[in-house]
């Protein structure tokens, strides 16, 4: 379940638009922290379109001159796609221009027997849900989907679209990151045991090479899915340009939408998306399909990223891909003019969940991925996953305090049915 | 017009968005509430009310245990038929506490353990064909089946094993396959007897921190404070109602409605389930539940007992109660009558309007309303 914030954001701008009284140091200006916040999500965006482009060239490579290398390097191209966009994750919540839009290329689970062939035995036939559950829009010129019949001769970013959460179904996933995972690895068919998705290279090769069928048209789905994240992720990138909508709103008020949305954003990625419909979640059911990057076991590398742009806003910045920094003033020294010691413990604990974080890409560095650590009967893998949540859970009481430390009143975070344990938060 | 005719679920959860923000602002504004008043209501809810319905409902899930048991050492049609009415009394007694969502129903995801549904994301009906085709010893395992998966340990999952007639025909059968599903039948219902017996043991010492709410509390620096739990239990209650319960069975519109994605389709009460819902949350208002507690002394004692807000609500309340009487159990039959997607509607709507009073009139005039809206996650 979610928990939606309702804020005026009155109350916040004399906050932002005059010196504070009784603080420990200067309080930035509203508008400073804001201008570095959008700058870091350009830079974020910007650098999500880079590795995009990369990973659209790996992929020309891979359907131009398919072979068991072509796929490495494509698969390769994705997992170094992946830090720079989950860096940016924290600017969805609160920000509407961003969450009206994150469907199109992060949108998970997905049933993916959509887009492709899938195991049956694992997968099944039907879904009460979803009358494309089986759809298969690459070995099918025609879908019947429910009732309607859609021509899918041309697989192009027009068909593409018109799938996406066809139906009203949100896991009908045509477009983004993970359905070109599952095109680059297929499905993980080895439950909770080790090892990821296992696609062959032969599915994107030419003449009687080809395996499964439909080469040509996979071919023509990945690309157009591909070309399709680069132009939304630039979309997104010229939204936060100078002159960009993104930045305009957030800039509103002295900066005080945008502070609004930059503690949304970190509360509601931390307690109700990542602690717990990604990851409680997971605990709970014991399932591989509750792994964020399911088919490339990159769920470890992708959990990291979140935890690690939450604190990037917080501190008000970010190492790029190219290893250069965005920096200045932050939400952090907005906090600290006004009560030093929350400043303090909050940065304690992102630093926590970021070492939590890192604790699992750790194990998985080791050979235990995420979808073996929360096996049922996985006690250390399960702990380790556990803490991660906690670590989350514990970030958002004290993420909740900002709210009234700087004048913030009615502000609440998304929730998950997988939380709310106070054993967890207090 | 209806509010919620057209437009998809997501468009539909952002229209409740919408109202709820129109209409939270507080009104206005008005001395403070002394911390004692919210101490006797949460000494009232918590240790007064709720407490007999765990007890009712431990009570019924351990007669659904030890009835499963006994029925699966000669399973018979009668036999089932008795094992489909104690799921449904073990079942009302649940709706029942389902929305106070707080403390130890909450802790170690214990509420999604007796009951996970939505099924969001289709795990429970994957994991479910799995268990059927390789009827893993793990979920017969009495000892073992509370480390399973929260989806097949629950009523949900015991409600396929009787509900679904192919099953329940295989177990009344009493062949290799039919054996099997009633003895999973019977460790589920052990496990729900063992899930509600550790939420009655575990509720006292939740509900002394929340009453000792107070600046030597690490968890509760005020009574105010905890009292924001049952508040948001009322609000949240309602939410889950308009947007899990009933938004998505109805779908986009009359063409798009699938009583199958209802809460309890498969045993045909969905319908009976948001009745025993609206019970409940009435009582956090109220105070007055199934006989136990005191009408006057829940919420309503904030902001006046027999108060003109107080009379205005109650009369608002009594007709979302009767749109949900005007009902039969089974969301299946209406939504197949003519007309039946408005009725469901016309319910919809109620409890939507009644969303707004508990936002405005209690939540503003307790003081614990933050703007909370429950929607569906990703």
């Amino acid at each position: 379940m979610k928990f939606t914030k309702i804020l005026g954001t009155a109350a916040i701008m004399g906050v932002l638009g005059a010196p504070m009284a009784h603080t420990a140091h200067a309080a930035p200006n509203g508008d400073a922290v804001m201008k570095n916040y959008a700058d870091i999500a350009h830079a974020g965006y910007s650098d999500a379109v880079s590795t995009a482009k990369t990973l659209e060239a790996a992929v020309d490579n891979l359907i131009d001159n398919p072979s068991e290398e072509a796929l490495k390097k494509a698969r390769a191209a994705w997992i170094a796609a992946r830090p720079s966009y989950q860096q940016t994750e924290v600017f969805r919540f609160g920000n509407p221009i961003v969450d009206d839009w994150e469907g199109k290329v992060n949108a998970w689970p997905l049933d993916e027997g959509l887009i492709d062939y899938v195991d049956g035995d694992l997968y099944g036939s039907e879904s009460e849900e979803n009358p494309a559950y089986t759809a298969n829009v690459i070995a099918n010129p025609e879908l019947k989907i429910g009732s309607d019949t859609i021509d899918a001769s041309t697989i192009n970013a027009d068909l593409l679209e018109q799938l996406h959460e066809i139906d009203g179904v949100d896991a009908n996933v045509a477009t983004g990151y993970h359905a070109i995972e599952f095109l680059l690895w297929g499905q993980d068919l080895n439950g909770t045991g080790p090892g990821a998705g296992n696609r062959p290279w032969t599915d994107y090769a030419k003449g009687d090479e080809c395996t499964n069928a439909n080469c040509d048209r996979r071919g023509d789905y990945l690309k157009a899915a591909t070309d399709l994240l680069v132009s939304d992720l630039t979309w997104m990138s010229e939204q936060w340009a100078d002159d960009g909508d993104a930045r305009k709103n957030v800039m509103q008020d002295n900066g005080a939408t945008g502070l609004t949305a930059e503690i949304t954003g970190m509360g509601s990625l931390s307690y109700g998306e990542l602690g717990g419909e990604r990851t409680k979640l997971g605990l709970l059911l014991h399932d591989p399909e509750e792994s964020h990057d399911c088919f490339s076991d990159n769920t470890h590398n992708s959990h990291f990223y979140d935890a690690l742009g939450i604190q990037n806003v917080y501190l008000g910045k970010y190492t790029r891909t190219d290893g250069s920094v965005v920096e200045g003033p932050s939400l952090s020294g907005l906090v600290a003019a006004s009560n030093a010691d929350l400043d303090k413990e909050i940065k304690t604990k992102l630093a926590a969940s970021v070492a939590a974080g890192q604790a699992m890409v750790d194990r998985a560095n080791n050979g235990e991925h995420f979808d073996q650590m929360i096996a049922a009967g996985n006690e250390e893998g399960n702990a380790a996953v556990q803490k991660f949540v906690d670590a989350l859970v514990d970030q958002t009481k004290s993420i909740e305090q900002v709210v009234g430390a700087i004048g913030l009143e009615g502000i609440s975070f998304e929730g998950s049915d997988s939380l709310d344990n106070p054993d967890a938060i207090n | 017009m209806p509010l919620f005719d057209t437009g998809c679920r997501r468009a539909m959860a952002g229209l409740i968005i919408t109202i709820a923000a129109g209409l939270s602002a507080p009104p206005a504004a008005h001395a403070d509430l002394p911390d004692g008043q919210y101490h006797d209501v949460i000494v009232h809810l918590l240790s007064k009310v709720l407490p007999p319905q765990l007890d009712a409902l431990h009570s019924s899930t351990a007669t659904l245990a030890t009835g499963m048991s006994d029925f699966c050492k000669s399973p018979d049609k009668a036999g089932l038929a008795k094992m489909r009415d104690g799921f449904n009394i073990a079942m009302d007694r649940w709706q029942e506490v389902q929305p106070w969502r707080m403390g130890p129903m909450m802790a170690d995801g214990r509420d999604q353990m007796i009951e996970y549904w939505p099924d969001k994301h289709g795990t429970a009906t994957r994991q479910f064909r799995m268990l059927l085709r390789n009827k893993p010893p793990l979920y017969t395992d009495p000892a073992k089946i509370a480390d399973a998966s929260a989806a097949l340990q629950g009523f949900p999952a015991l409600e396929e094993v009787l509900f679904n007639p192919k099953l329940a025909g295989q177990i009344v059968a009493n062949g290799k396959d039919g054996i099997y599903l009633c003895q999973y039948g019977t460790t589920i219902a052990g496990n729900l007897e063992k899930l509600t017996g550790d939420l009655v043991a575990e509720w006292p010492a939740f509900a002394d921190a929340m009453i000792n709410a107070g600046p030597e509390s690490l968890d509760y620096p005020t009574s105010k404070f905890a009292a924001t739990d049952l508040y948001r239990a009322l609000h949240e209650g309602m939410l889950i109602i308009i947007s899990q319960k009933l938004a998505r069975p109805l779908g986009e519109g009359p063409d798009d409605a699938n009583a199958k994605r209802a809460e309890s389709w498969r045993a045909e009460r969905s319908l009976r389930n948001i009745s025993h819902n609206l019970k409940s949350l009435f009582a956090i208002y109220d105070g007055e539940l199934n006989g136990a507690g005191e009408s006057g002394k829940g919420m309503v004692a904030l902001i006046g007992a027999d108060s003109l807000l107080d009379k205005s609500f109650r009369l608002n309340w009594q007709k979302i109660r009767d749109a949900s009487d005007a009902l039969p159990s089974s969301m299946v039959a209406v939504l197949a009558q003519p007309g039946g997607f408005d009725k469901i509607q016309e319910l919809q709507n109620q409890v939507a309007y009644g969303v707004m009073l508990v936002e405005n009139d209690v939540g503003g005039h307790t003081e614990l309303g933050g703007g909370f809206n429950a929607l569906d996650g990703d």
